[in-house]
Parts: structure tokens; sequence; C-alpha cells
């Protein structure tokens, strides 16, 4: 029997089991070690994201343009030294001088669709289905027309617009090469071409492809001219590996009519041009009239609006605009964030601050012991 | 005063050697006039500009140079530039005794440096005889006192939408084909003519600007230029 316990007598120890203590020791080292591997992390993460920052600063994202609209007028510049190929069926070639046959030259005459004496209008030969390609541009020529690979090759300006009878009209100009491609035979055609396609023709609808230099859709808007965009849209996209589409959309905005807009070709690190088609729809839907349709898709740093009544602004996506469609970035600055969010919550300052080897100091202590000490607050 | 000296010498030395009297100043009549606003006003003219080709846009409006030619008390000077945010007309009085000779316009603008960024392609000078109250189609060829000895006459032209545009001096045996402006605005003008010096020491020519439109002629604009005494 033990008697109680008199005055002076130390309390008995409380007899904690020795494997207790340990893997308490055990549990505090790996949790602090947790914590220190997250405090790691988390300077790494800043250091990534502000690596990340300053290369998106440094080279900002690729834009890339997309115009679609609905207008009356178009200009291209195409691409030097491509080909370029369009099918012309119904339309009358104008020249500034006859072409051999097979065209066929028409009489002269006042009401003629190539209009002034200079021009000498050519219809065609076969019916509906005869198919005809205009091969625009190619290899560089010489001064007196012959193509010579050595040369330097220049571009060609074509200008679309359609006609108040419901037809299109179209200029080439410059000193490109231009055949003619009729049923497997090929006709060199003068620099210089008005293509007209009248609307009592009744000219199917048709679509030229192209890639450009620089390509302006609508036009400015004066009182001696009324031909101008209707309607469309402007679109930003940038790269993405992370999209299905590969590209993620930015901003959109609606053109007005009269709107004129301008891409052409980016010359950074090796030459984007422009690219695109334009439709030729002869009826409108309903009684709309006859209409371009252009979508055209570039790479530029910035597309220029001008609108009737100012001097125009650049359409530009801004610094922020493209740090927030960085999806690296984006990613760990949410990893970052998160991970100083649950950190944060789950540990205090004071925890955060305990080094791992204090904590594993401690862990060999209670190691070591032979005897159980007594309980300490562990920090 | 050094100024007139300075232009003076480049003349002399423009027109090989020979000793020129300084260029005689003209007079603004009344308040100086120039715009710059965003609300671009579309031009209702088709010959814009009228200078030869040693004028180099906005650097150059500081030194332009005309000839005075008899009869003409004044001449009405425009600059329009082509995104037409720029605009200016004003009136200037040439000196009564200076016929034949070569005049300054004096050119004060409170917005050179928005002059000074636009290149040759940019800005369109016209000086037509008369106050600017009163058209004209009597245009002065528009000099710089600096620069090298020009080799053509260039004008400026807004086609309206025109597809080809040319001149055509039947007198001179001169015609050819006018340059459209591809890149940038084109809301004031878009095509020039560089028409080469006339031959013969002509001091007026007339030339005949053409236009089409997809094959189509437009209504034909004739003028009539001054040349400048030192560039014949």
């Amino acid at each position: 029997m033990t008697g109680p316990p008199r005055a002076g007598d130390k309390p008995p120890r409380r007899a904690t089991p020795r494997a207790l203590h340990r893997c308490g020791a055990g549990a505090s080292f790996l949790w602090k070690l947790a914590l220190g591997a997250g405090v790691l992390a988390i300077w790494l993460l800043v250091g990534v994201v502000v690596v990340l920052l300053a290369l998106n600063l440094h080279t900002p994202p690729s834009w890339y343009f997309s115009i679609g609209a609905q207008t009356e007028a178009a200009d291209i510049e195409l691409a030097a030294g491509r080909e370029t190929q369009w099918r012309i069926e119904g339309a009358i070639v104008c020249a500034t001088k006859a072409l051999p046959a097979p065209l066929a030259l028409l009489p002269r005459e006042a009401s003629s669709p190539c209009g002034g004496r200079r021009w000498f209008a050519h219809a065609l030969p076969g019916g509906e289905n005869a198919e005809h390609v205009l091969v625009l541009g190619g290899p560089g020529i010489s001064a007196e027309g012959a193509a010579t690979p050595g040369a330097a090759p220049a571009a060609l300006q074509v200008g679309l617009e359609t006609r108040g009878d419901g037809g299109l009209q179209m200029s080439i100009r410059g000193p490109g090469p231009l055949r003619l491609a009729l049923s497997g035979q090929e006709l060199a055609l003068p620099p210089g071409l008005n293509l007209i396609w009248a609307g009592e023709a009744r000219p199917r609808d048709l679509v030229f492809p192209f890639t450009g230099e620089r390509v302006r859709v609508g036009r400015d808007v004066t009182w001696s001219d009324s031909s101008m965009l209707r309607e469309g849209t402007l679109t930003v996209f940038t790269a993405s590996e992370e999209s299905l589409a590969k590209r993620s959309q930015v901003e959109e905005v609606a053109l007005m009519p009269g709107d004129q807009v301008r891409l052409e070709r980016h010359g950074g690190d090796g030459a984007f041009h422009p690219k695109g088609f334009v439709r030729f729809d002869r009826l409108g839907g309903g009684d709309a009239p006859a209409s371009l349709g252009v979508v055209a898709f570039g790479r530029a740093e910035s597309i220029r609006i001008e609108r009737f009544g100012d001097s125009g602004y650049e359409f530009k996506p801004g610094w922020w605009v493209g740090i927030l469609h960085d999806r690296l970035l984006m990613m760990w600055s949410a990893v970052l964030a998160a991970l100083i969010t649950v950190l944060g919550g789950i540990a205090g300052c004071r925890e955060l601050a305990t080094s791992p080897a204090e904590a594993w100091r401690a862990l060999c202590r209670e190691w070591r012991a032979g005897t159980p000490r007594p309980q300490e607050d562990e920090r | 005063m050094t100024r007139h000296l300075l232009a003076g010498s480049l003349l002399a030395a423009m027109t090989g050697g020979t000793v020129a009297a300084p260029p005689l100043e003209a007079e603004l009549v009344g308040a100086f006039f120039e715009t710059e606003q965003v609300d671009v006003a579309v031009s209702g003219s088709v010959v814009v500009g009228v200078t030869s080709t040693a004028v180099q846009g906005g650097r150059s409006v500081g030194s332009l140079l005309l000839q005075h030619a008899a009869g003409d008390a004044q001449v009405c000077l425009t600059m329009l530039s082509r995104d037409g945010v720029y605009y200016s007309r004003n009136t200037f009085r040439l000196p009564d005794a200076g016929a034949g000779q070569a005049v300054r316009l004096p050119y004060r603008s409170n917005l050179r440096d928005r002059l000074d960024s636009y290149a040759a392609s940019d800005l369109a000078m016209r000086a037509s005889a008369g106050s600017c109250e009163h058209g004209s189609n009597l245009y002065y060829v528009l000099g710089a006192a600096s620069g090298p000895a020009p080799a053509a006459i260039r004008v400026f032209v807004n086609s309206f939408g025109a597809t080809d545009v040319f001149y055509r001096s039947a007198a001179h045996g001169l015609e050819g084909s006018c340059s459209p402006i591809a890149e940038g605005r084109r809301t004031s003008f878009d095509h020039w003519c560089d028409i080469p010096w006339p031959r013969g020491g002509a001091e007026r020519v007339e030339v005949g600007i053409e236009r089409e439109r997809y094959g189509r002629e437009m209504p034909a604009v004739t003028l009539t230029l001054v040349l400048q005494p030192q560039d014949r």
C-alpha cells in the first residue's frame, strides 16, 4: 500500500509510452517538413510566375485577326510571287488591246460594259459549263513581260466592287503575269484587266480565295461613291495549345456601315500573309442587292478601323489582355494562389516559420532519450 | 533676313551659280487658319495638291516658294493631310513689284509637330491664283527653298473611286499613269501623278487629269500650272 504523498515529495511522473512520444515527434517532423516544402514551393512558384510574366511582357502573344463582312467594295494586294487561280466564268474581259482567239472580240459600242474607248471587250468562249481559270501572279517577270525566274516578283492589285445592276466588276493592275486557262490551253494576258459580270447576264456565285500582302474591306465614305461596307465583325484570337480549336477568342467587335478595315502582312519572325476569300453572292437574301462576302484572317500586331467622321483607331489588345490570355502564366498563377491559400488555411504564420531542421532535432532527441521527458508544448 | 540670304544662296546654287535676288515674301491676309480635327472632312476637289518633287511633306512648309505670275495679286494656299485630320486654308498677298520673281510664303503654323510627322505622300499643298473666296484652276507649282532641284511636278489627286488615273499635256507631249497610294488611309487623296518637268523653259503648262472607273470615263479636270523659275 502506498501512503498519501507527503509534503516535499516530487509528484510521480506520468508514464507516457515511449513509442507514443516517438510517433508524435515523427508526425511533427513530417508535418513541419511538409510545411517547409510548401513554403519552398511557394517561393519557387513565385519565381516561375515572375519569369513567365517577364517573358509575356517581353514577347507578347501572337494576335490573329479575323474579318467577316458583307461589303460592296474590297481591295486586295496579292502576295508577290505566289500564284492565285480564280474561276471567272461569265465575265467580260476588258483589255487595252485586242486579245487573240479563242477570246471573242465584242463590237465597240457606247453601251459596252468595258466603258471607255481605251478598252476592248472580249467574251469568254464556250457555254455555261466551260471552265475559265484566271491565273494571277507567279514567278517574276522581265520588263518585256517574259517569265524570268531571277526577276523580283511584283504584286498585283485587285479591286472588287458590286455593280448597280447586281453584277460585279473587278480591276487587276500591276506588272505581274496574268494567264487564262481555257480547256487545257493557256493564254498570256496583258497587265491591266477589268472583268465585268453584268447583272443581266446572271453570273453565278463566285469565290475568290487569296493570299495577300494587304486586304482592305470597305471604302472611305465620300459623297461621290455609294460603295461601302455594310456590316461585319472583327474578331481577335490568340494561339492556344490547350484549346481544341488551337486558338481562343479574345474579343469581338461589330463593324458599322461605312467602316474600312485594313489587314496587312505581318513582318515579324517570318512573313505572315493575310489569307481569306471573297464570295460574290449574286442575289442577296430577300430584296438585298448583290454583295461581297469577305473573310480574311491574318496575324498582326494591330488592325486599323477607319470610320466616317473620325480619324480611325487601332484595334489592338493591351498588355493586360496578353497576360490574361497566357494560359501557362494563368495556370501557374492559379497553382501559386491555391498553395498559398491552402497553407495559410491549415497552418499559422508561426508554423510556417518553424524550421524542419528544428523538428528533426526534436525527433532525434525523442528517439535517443531513454525515459520519456515531461511533455513540452510543441510549437 | 538670314532666312532670305540662305534661301537666295540656295536658289543661286540650284540655278548653276547664277546670282539671284533673294525671294520676296508674301503677306498673310487675315488671321492664319488651320485645323486639326478628329472629325475628318471629306474633300470635294479632284486636284488636292500641286507641288514640285522637292517638297517633302510637312518638313517643307516653312520654305515654300512660288513664282509670282503677273496679274495675280493673291494666292490661296491650302494644305490637307491624307488622313483628313489637318487642314488649312489661307490667302496670301503677293508683293506688288514681284512679277516673275520667286516669292516665299510665310507659313506660321502652330501645329508644326504634327506637320513634321507628315511625309511627302501624306500632305497635299495647293496654291491657286486669287483669294480663297474665289475658285481657280490656275495653280502655282510650289517648290522648296532647300533640297535638290525637282525633276517632276507632283499632283495629288482625289480620284473618288477611280481605278485608273492619267495625266496628259498635249502641248508638251506629256502623258502617263498616276500612281495609286496603297498604304495608309486615303480619305483626302489616293493617287499622285509625277509629271516630268516640261522642257523648253515653259512658264505655264496645261495638264489634264483623266480618270476611269472600271473602264468608264469620269469627268476630266484641266489645270494650268505656273512653274517655278529656278526649276526650268
